[in-house]
């Protein structure tokens, strides 16, 4: 799933139940699809195997003999919101595969996205060019699924709005900024880019997407951030212009709330 | 501005009507016409010609410069400025008229027709005329008729004189038609109809009784639209039972010719409408006539001349034609052998009033019309127009007065200190003078003008009414809100909208700045510096301390040239991103569309309350939003499963009749979350719409990119209680329908013998998730056993309640339901519950009154099954208990088990067989159903067990296997047995009693007596042998 191919089954409510199960104790693989896709249920079809290998390849479990094992501490998946935090700090890891190459390619696009097709299963010949990488109708709606999870936008049916105010609220809370500190944009930036580079791939353009500058506007709408412009200060970065919402575009300061 | 004198004079400055003013005022007020037009004949609304300006038409016709008879109408569109032009040339003509010229200004602000008669008789130049006692006695006699009454006596005056019409008038109708008429004006609803307050009827009565207040240009008269039938009207007709001849008439009225139809008799009662309101003000046909003539006569007898103005020749109505005719009278004829002054007269007149009201004849004679455009003023005059009202009102009325007694020269017009609004902007007027617009700005005024005059209604008369009064007295009577009045905004710029709203947190004062910047400014966000002054939406920033509105930092932009918009410049950030907007124009009717919604949502966050039930208009957009739009939007945009709801329990509140999102003050239907009426939310719901509309239903439209950061924004503040309230069925109470949902489940599988054991131990997920229908197509359950499950299967219920058991705990992809990934924990936790409570759920934790509709059904199916679980139970219990007894009574024990069903079948079996040996002739019967005797001694046990049980649950699950079924074949057997056992016994004994053993005689006795004897003889014998 996010190393190589993206696949629909596995979304991410069934990988977490997954270790919801193996939490208490381990359990061999044939007992737990028993109990996720018992064969009395008669589905026909067994996304069992999608799943498993997604929260493996996340580390969230690990296999050994045939025994699958909770590979990370309970905290981790008390919520699914401390597993979505967990998947966020992890996903450089996976930068090469297709997940994060099309999130990157998303964010990167900036606003143009929005005039594109508004079922994303369409872009995939365009999404396979950007990234160079295969990427067909299949891998894109699951692509969706995780998209929306892990907080780079809204889902609205089959189309993502680039929004990455969850995602970086994660990378945020986990990269160890301080609450009521004012960082400088360029040391705020650096503090989170180990796990943001999905969505800010070139931090010496000083410029931030649309999809990570509508992010930054919510955090500062719901009172988390603060963005600010001090006329002294030279480390200037630019937010995607949004006239509506502010005339300056430009901020030098960021303060967690 | 002088707001402390202008708190005083407002009231009678701002006066829509130019006559009720005083004469300074008057004076103070006006602005020269200039674009006056001069007719021989009548033309509607003349376009092109020469324009002459108020002082040149004076000159040339109004002063007479050739002393002959003449009669000028001066008539434009209501509001025009009629009255005023005309009280213009009454005064000029006062200050240069002629010795022996007599003026007479008749106004119309005691528009009545004895108030308009009395106005004539008050002139001192007719004081001394012939019969002046008489007329003033019809004038002063006062009409003591109650209003109710007096409308009456107009109505049935019509009916009187349409029944007496002797075919004398020019439009004439069948006879036929005229008894239909007369019927239909006597029907109560049609009475009511045209009494109505809009009605023809009140429209007459204005014009006779006094004391009303009416439109200055109403015109007493009927309308076609009077008579059009509606469907509603001819309903209540018709179900009032109206005369065959009236129900006749309004069906032709009704039918397509119905207009037309109308307009006919519209103009043929007009014809009426003179004599019937003289009649009702208690003046006789001729009088009117009679008064003018004799002050003519009277003037003639002093040697002198008339000029007549008539601020309004509609106040005569009644008398028009009389009034007209004597007007048209030249003087070098005679009439009754006396002289007739010369007349000049000048009568004010509608457009509508003149095409339709005047005849012919009196057409002809008129010998100048005068026309006066809608769009008499233009910029600048309009600029001066407003300016001399402000300014006016702000003087005392001594400084008026001491001007108009110096003549009212135009070098000397006073001009107020300013004491409010030294900043704001002023118009020069002649000689130099220069007055202050407060509290308007020029464009404030072009704003007004444009967009808050409806068409029609750009005139002088609308421009006091609508404009300069209002917001004057917004501006000193409350301050403080300043500009509070309603105004439409169709200046609405997002950008400085938004910014407002983002810097200002208190929405009123918000709402009250971007009023201000969008009318009274450019409505741009931009400020510039120009002479030391920064002007911020074109408005220089001290004019805001007047109100004390607050400062904004807008978007720098350069200072525009004369005559040029402002440049908005470059951001000075560097690596500025440059973003293209789309150049897809999109079409006006979609904007018009956004803009009707946005009209609406503004009026919403006025009024707090909104009704978008319909489906057509603004309201129809707001409500495709509301109900469409934003719940299917927020249904995928928030990850459910994610949040801890099922999609099940998401996808029944979407379906449900809850939205997800309501307005507040929502007439129609509630929702979950109430969007409050605010500026955020016109927004929110705007970019909905804009999406839908603007993007055909994708963010592919100019400025998406800010609509689409706004409702994410949005998503993302109003999930946690939108979550919340979907999770819970009341606040602080979570849905747990689920749980009614599988209790149901298992008293069906039960009920449906598809789970046949004992208790509920062994009640697994399997059982319930994938059901096994029982196949048996009879059983022998009770008769209310059988309802009952009939009863569940009605209209599906059962197997809508299986599919939201099997569906909850699918951890859904998308909503695909085909493969069901359960989420085995949840599951655990609640099946466990239920099993643990015997499917009992208390009644005060049952959610029958949930508002979503498919969470409650689970209570309502769950009910219908627990509600007679009890008689289930216990009539099933009577019927096993009646067969078991059977059962027990055959054995003549209740302890029935397999060795004694096995040695019954023996000894059954063997009854059989000494039967056939013995030729005993009996039918014997089929074991088959006894062969399974496990089975047998089951279903035996089965209900033994529940004899003396009274839990419900406890006899279904002993009966659930139906062993009922199991042992009615041993009971046939019993029974089939126990009688062929009769018939065995009967066979028996009738041949016993053929060999006399136990026969007790009868004929065949004394059959074998011989026999008998013999053997007896010879056994006594053989005894004797023995023993001897």
């Amino acid at each position: 799933m996010f190393k190589d191919k993206m696949v629909t089954p596995a979304i991410p409510e069934r990988v977490y139940t997954l270790c919801k199960i193996v939490e208490k104790e381990p359990l061999s693989s044939s007992e737990i699809k028993e109990k996720m896709e018992p064969e009395y249920l008669a589905n026909g079809t067994v996304y069992y195997n999608d799943y498993k290998n997604a929260a493996e390849e996340l580390g969230l479990i690990t296999i050994s003999d045939d025994l699958i094992s909770l590979a990370v501490s309970p905290k981790t998946i008390k919520t699914i919101e401390n597993m979505r935090a967990f998947i966020n700090s992890e996903l450089e890891k996976f930068n090469n595969g297709q997940f994060y190459l099309v999130t990157n390619a998303y964010y990167e696009k900036g606003s143009d996205i929005l005039k594109e097709d508004k079922n994303i299963a369409n872009l995939a010949p365009m999404f396979a060019q950007i990234t160079g990488v295969q990427v067909d109708a299949v891998a894109m709606r699951a692509w969706r699924f995780w998209a929306a999870f892990l907080g780079f936008g809204y889902l609205q049916d089959m189309f993502i709005i680039p929004n990455a105010n969850v995602f970086l609220k994660d990378v945020i809370l986990s990269s160890g900024l301080e609450k009521g500190k004012m960082y400088s944009t360029s040391e705020f930036v650096e503090a989170i880019l180990p796990m943001a580079s999905i969505v800010i791939p070139d931090p010496n353009n000083r410029k931030f997407n649309y999809g990570v500058s509508n992010g930054l506007r919510t955090l500062q709408d719901e009172g988390f951030i603060k963005m600010e412009h001090i006329l002294d200060q030279k480390d200037m970065w630019t937010l995607y212009p949004l006239i509506a919402y502010s005339n300056d575009s430009t901020i030098t300061n960021i303060k967690i709330v | 501005m002088n707001s402390e004198i202008a708190k005083e004079r407002i009231s009678y400055v701002a006066r829509p009507d130019s006559i009720t003013s005083s004469d300074g005022d008057f004076l103070a007020t006006h602005v020269a016409i200039k674009k006056l037009k001069v007719l021989d004949k009548f033309e509607l609304a003349p376009t092109g010609g020469k324009s002459h300006t108020e002082e040149e038409l004076f000159r040339d016709y109004i002063s007479n410069p050739e002393d002959k008879h003449q009669f000028i109408a001066v008539y434009g569109q209501s509001g025009t400025g009629k009255s005023h032009l005309i009280r213009w040339f009454e005064a000029r003509y006062e200050q240069n008229k002629p010795k022996d010229e007599v003026i007479l200004f008749i106004r119309r602000s005691d528009n009545t027709l004895k108030g308009t008669i009395r106005q004539l008789l008050e002139k001192p130049e007719v004081q001394g005329i012939a019969n002046k006692d008489v007329y003033e006695r019809l004038v002063k006699a006062a009409i003591s008729v109650e209003e109710n009454k007096l409308k009456d006596m107009i109505y049935h005056n019509f009916i009187i004189e349409v029944n007496n019409d002797n075919d004398e008038q020019d439009l004439k109708i069948t006879n036929v038609k005229r008894k239909r008429l007369v019927s239909l004006l006597n029907n109560e609803v049609m009475h009511d109809h045209l009494m109505s307050e809009k009605g023809p009827i009140e429209r007459m009565y204005s014009k006779i009784a006094e004391h009303t207040l009416v439109d200055r240009d109403t015109i007493a008269q009927f309308q076609a639209s009077d008579f059009v039938v509606s469907s509603e009207l001819f309903e209540d007709l018709s179900s009032a039972g109206a005369d065959p001849k009236a129900e006749k008439m309004a069906r032709e009225l009704m039918s397509d010719e119905g207009p037309e139809e109308a307009k006919k008799i519209a103009d043929y009662l007009n014809q009426f409408v003179g004599e019937v309101i003289q009649r009702c003000a208690g003046i006789e046909p001729g009088d009117f006539k009679q008064i003018f003539l004799d002050i003519r006569k009277e003037l003639y007898r002093l040697d002198k001349k008339l000029t007549l103005f008539i601020e309004d020749v509609t106040s005569f109505t009644g008398v028009d034609t009389a009034l007209l005719d004597a007007l048209i009278e030249e003087h070098t004829g005679k009439r009754d052998g006396e002289n007739l002054c010369r007349i000049s007269s000048i009568i004010g007149t509608t457009n509508n009033y003149l095409q339709n009201n005047f005849k012919d004849n009196h057409k002809d004679r008129i010998t100048k019309y005068i026309y006066i455009p809608s769009d008499v003023l233009d910029e600048s005059g309009l600029y001066e127009f407003v300016a001399r009202y402000l300014n006016t009102m702000s003087l005392t009325e001594e400084s008026i007065s001491d001007w108009v007694i110096n003549h009212a020269n135009p070098e000397d017009y006073p001009i107020h200190d300013v004491i409010e609004g030294k900043k704001w902007e002023y118009v020069t007027i002649n000689n130099g003078k220069r007055i202050c617009l407060y509290p308007f700005t020029k464009r404030s005024i072009v704003y007004f003008y444009s967009n808050v005059l409806q068409n029609g209604h750009q005139t002088p008369r609308y421009i006091i009414r609508d404009i300069i009064e209002p917001v004057v007295r917004d501006a000193i009577f409350n301050k403080e809100h300043f500009p509070s009045i309603e105004i439409v905004n169709v200046n609405d710029n997002r950008i400085l909208s938004t910014r407002i709203h983002t810097q200002i947190s208190d929405e009123k004062e918000a709402d009250r700045l971007l009023k201000f910047l969008s009318i009274w400014g450019d409505g741009t966000p931009n400020q510039y510096d120009k002479n030391n002054e920064v002007y911020i939406s074109d408005i220089p920033r001290g004019v805001f301390d007047d109100f004390s509105l607050p400062i904004l930092k807008l978007d720098i932009v350069v200072p525009p040239t004369e005559g040029k918009q402002p440049v908005v410049e470059q951001p000075v950030a560097p690596n500025t991103i440059v973003v293209e907007q789309s150049t897809d124009a999109v079409p006006a009717a979609k904007i018009k569309k956004v803009d009707d919604a946005n009209k609406l949502l503004t009026k919403w966050t006025n009024e707090h309350i909104i009704d978008i039930s319909a489906t057509v208009g603004a309201a129809g957009t707001i409500h495709s939003a509301v109900y469409d739009e934003i719940p299917d939007y927020l249904y995928t945009a928030i990850n459910w499963q994610a949040e801890g709801v099922t999609l099940d329990n998401a996808k029944k509140v979407k379906d449900s009749s809850l939205l997800f999102v309501a307005l507040e003050g929502q007439t129609k239907k509630e929702g979950l979350y109430i969007l409050p009426a605010s500026w955020n939310s016109i927004n929110i719901i705007l970019a909905f719409i804009r999406w839908k509309e603007y993007g055909n239903k994708s963010w592919n439209y100019p400025d998406a990119d800010f609509d689409a950061y706004l409702i994410t924004t949005w998503t993302e503040s109003i999930k946690k209680e939108l979550v919340k309230k979907v999770r819970e069925y009341k606040p602080g109470k979570e849905a747990l329908y689920i749980e009614a949902a599988i209790s149901a489940e298992i008293y069906r599988t039960i009920l449906n013998g598809e789970f046949r054991e004992k208790t509920l131990k062994n009640f697994n997920s399997q059982v319930l998730l994938a059901s096994k229908p029982n196949k048996a197509s009879t059983n022998s359950h009770c008769k209310e056993w059988n309802s009952l499950v009939s009863l569940m299967g009605q209209k599906g219920a059962d197997q809508n309640n299986q599919q939201t058991v099997r569906g909850y705990f699918n951890i859904e992809q998308a909503g695909a339901r085909s493969v069901v990934v359960l989420d085995a924990p949840l599951l655990s936790k609640v099946f466990g519950k239920i099993k643990r409570n015997k499917l009992v759920i208390p009644d005060e934790d049952k959610q029958l009154d949930d508002k979503v509709k498919l969470r409650k059904d689970a209570y309502a199916f769950l009910d219908d099954i627990v509600e007679r679980i009890d008689s289930v139970a216990k009539a099933e219990l009577e019927l096993g208990r009646d067969k078991i007894q059977r059962i027990y009574d055959a054995f003549g024990d209740d302890e029935v088990g397999e060795e004694e069903l096995a040695e019954f079948v023996d000894r059954a079996k063997k009854f059989f067989a000494e039967a056939n040996q013995t030729q005993i002739n009996v039918k014997e019967c089929s074991f088959d159903g006894v062969k399974k005797l496990p089975q047998i001694e089951k279903a035996i046990s089965d209900i033994a067990s529940v004899l003396d049980e009274t839990d419900p649950l406890t006899i279904i699950m002993a009966f659930s296997g139906d062993p009922v079924t199991v042992i009615n074949p041993l009971i046939e057997l019993i029974d089939n047995l126990e009688n062929e056992v009769e018939k065995a016994k009967t066979q028996i004994s009738s041949k016993l009693s053929l060999i006399g053993g136990d026969s007790a005689g009868g004929e065949d006795s004394g059959r074998y007596d011989a026999e008998l004897k013999c053997i007896l003889a010879n056994k006594s014998k053989l005894e004797g042998m023995v023993n001897a």
